[in-house]
């Protein structure tokens, strides 16, 4: 189960004199009675910076006891005046309202958001990625161990060198292999659960520990803003921590600036779901980039094997989340994750 | 002095056939692109100069093997050309490549010293 309907999706009405109100599914609202040519709603993606009016959202609009028709008109900018924000709205009309009591109703098209996004999670597609990768990546260090011992053959060269090339190759497949078995690790039997932020700031403290010395210029502030000290997700400990090393160490090599930060937010939550981001203001992704960053074996960063986001994609779909990134170039990259909720802590 | 370019993304690859050319063939010299950038850098330096002879990888981030083979034709240069790729017989970049260009040798790794020499036209 993939619960796109969490995503930062809002629904915004705004009455004649431009007040803000903020509906969610099954809302009802009156609308003026002076708009008989119509409402306005708009629908902020809630995505920081889009910058395509794609139909992510169907809207439903059913009038109370008798149904009415739908229609989408136009998509355009929108600057939220409280913020500052550029967003997308849907302008919906009505015609020939004449009062009445309003039902929202609308549907997330998670096919649209899937493609956009790289929600891919289709089993059968991510298997054959994986598998031509693993094809790709193995015959290098094949390559390479056949030429060496071609050259060990033809005696021209010192054999002891030689034969450390050759473990060194050895030692890149197994390293391959031993990335590779974390896809293969039990989804069911006893596991550990924490509070999110305990297993958040563990993978931060042990990262800090080991990259931040290695960049004395750096200044990072790490921060949990709110929400996530209690909650327990459904996700075992030692895979949220694998998740969180590998997107937090993406992070702090991505930071550039002299206040870089790092910041953890949650920004939604239900009965079953929540959904938090981690959003830094380091280098960004590349548009041309961003498309593949869950391909499995691509990377452009040097001695990256390429299957960090991969496997952490791996991890939070199998366990009925969602992971989406969204980037701009030298500003921001945000990731958003929902993950179902197990329960909270007490203590 | 000959020139032979070699691109590929895996470090090891270019340094075990540049040992091997250097003991083989002193009299060429082997420029090695290895870096995740390698086809950008190949492509710079094939700007200001011209290789004689080139193993180039298919698939590499950003500028590949395809588009270093298409720089070739596009300068003239006569440059002996094999591709060493990591891909399989059913990936689709490289069933277009060979549809597109059939007469230029592509060996798949792992592949022998002798029969990347022989694309090469050099003697084993």
């Amino acid at each position: 189960m993939h619960d796109l309907s969490l995503l930062p999706v809002e629904i915004i009405y705004y009455t004649q004199d431009l007040k803000k109100v903020t509906l969610h599914q099954g809302d009802t609202f009156i609308p003026s009675p002076m708009l008989c040519e119509g409402i306005k709603i708009g629908v902020c993606y809630n995505l920081p910076d889009s910058d395509s009016p794609e139909d992510f959202v169907t809207f439903c609009i059913a009038r109370k006891v008798l149904m009415t028709g739908k229609q989408v008109e136009s998509t355009q900018t929108y600057i939220d005046p409280t913020t500052g924000s550029k967003r997308l709205f849907k302008r919906l009309g009505i015609p020939a309202l004449h009062g009445g009591c309003f039902e929202l109703r609308y549907e997330i098209n998670t096919e649209l958001l899937s493609n956009k996004f790289n929600l891919d999670t289709n089993m059968q597609d991510n298997f054959r990625l994986i598998a031509s990768g693993i094809n790709h990546e193995l015959r290098s260090p094949l390559q390479a161990i056949s030429m060496y011992t071609d050259v060990i053959e033809d005696g021209a060269g010192d054999t002891k060198e030689l034969a450390s090339f050759v473990k060194q190759e050895i030692k890149s497949i197994t390293d391959i292999l031993d990335t590779l078995g974390q896809f293969n690790k039990n989804q069911k039997g006893n596991f550990d659960y924490e509070p999110i932020e305990k297993t958040l700031q563990s993978a931060w403290d042990t990262l800090a520990l080991t990259m931040l010395p290695t960049c004395p210029s750096l200044d990072v502030s790490f921060k949990i803003v709110r929400g996530l000290k209690k909650l327990v997700p459904d996700m075992p400990q030692s895979e949220l921590t694998q998740v969180f090393t590998n997107i937090l160490r993406n992070s702090i090599e991505a930071l550039d600036k002299e206040n870089s930060y790092i910041e953890v937010k949650l920004i939604n939550k239900t009965n079953k779901f929540f959904v938090f981001t981690i959003r830094d203001n380091g280098c960004g992704i590349p548009k041309s980039k961003i498309k593949n960053i869950f391909t499995p074996f691509v990377s452009s960063k040097s001695g990256s094997q390429g299957l960090g986001l991969t496997i952490c994609r791996h991890f939070i779909t199998q366990r009925g989340g969602t992971i989406l990134v969204l980037s701009q170039e030298n500003k921001y990259t945000e990731v958003i994750i929902s993950l179902p909720i197990r329960g909270y802590y007490n203590k | 002095m000959k020139k032979l370019i070699i691109v590929d993304d895996n470090t090891s690859v270019t340094l075990v056939l540049s040992r091997i050319f250097s003991v083989k063939f002193p009299d060429i010299e082997v420029i090695c692109f290895n870096t995740k950038s390698a086809g950008i850098a190949a492509l710079n330096w094939m700007q200001s100069n011209k290789p004689d002879y080139a193993i180039l990888d298919l698939v590499i981030n950003g500028v590949n093997g395809n588009d270093l083979y298409a720089f070739i034709k596009e300068k003239s240069y006569n440059t002996k050309t094999v591709f060493l790729t990591g891909c399989s017989d059913s990936d689709t970049k490289l069933q277009k490549f060979v549809k597109k260009h059939p007469n230029i040798p592509v060996l798949r790794k792992v592949a022998s010293v002798t029969s990347i020499l022989t694309s090469l036209e050099l003697d084993a």
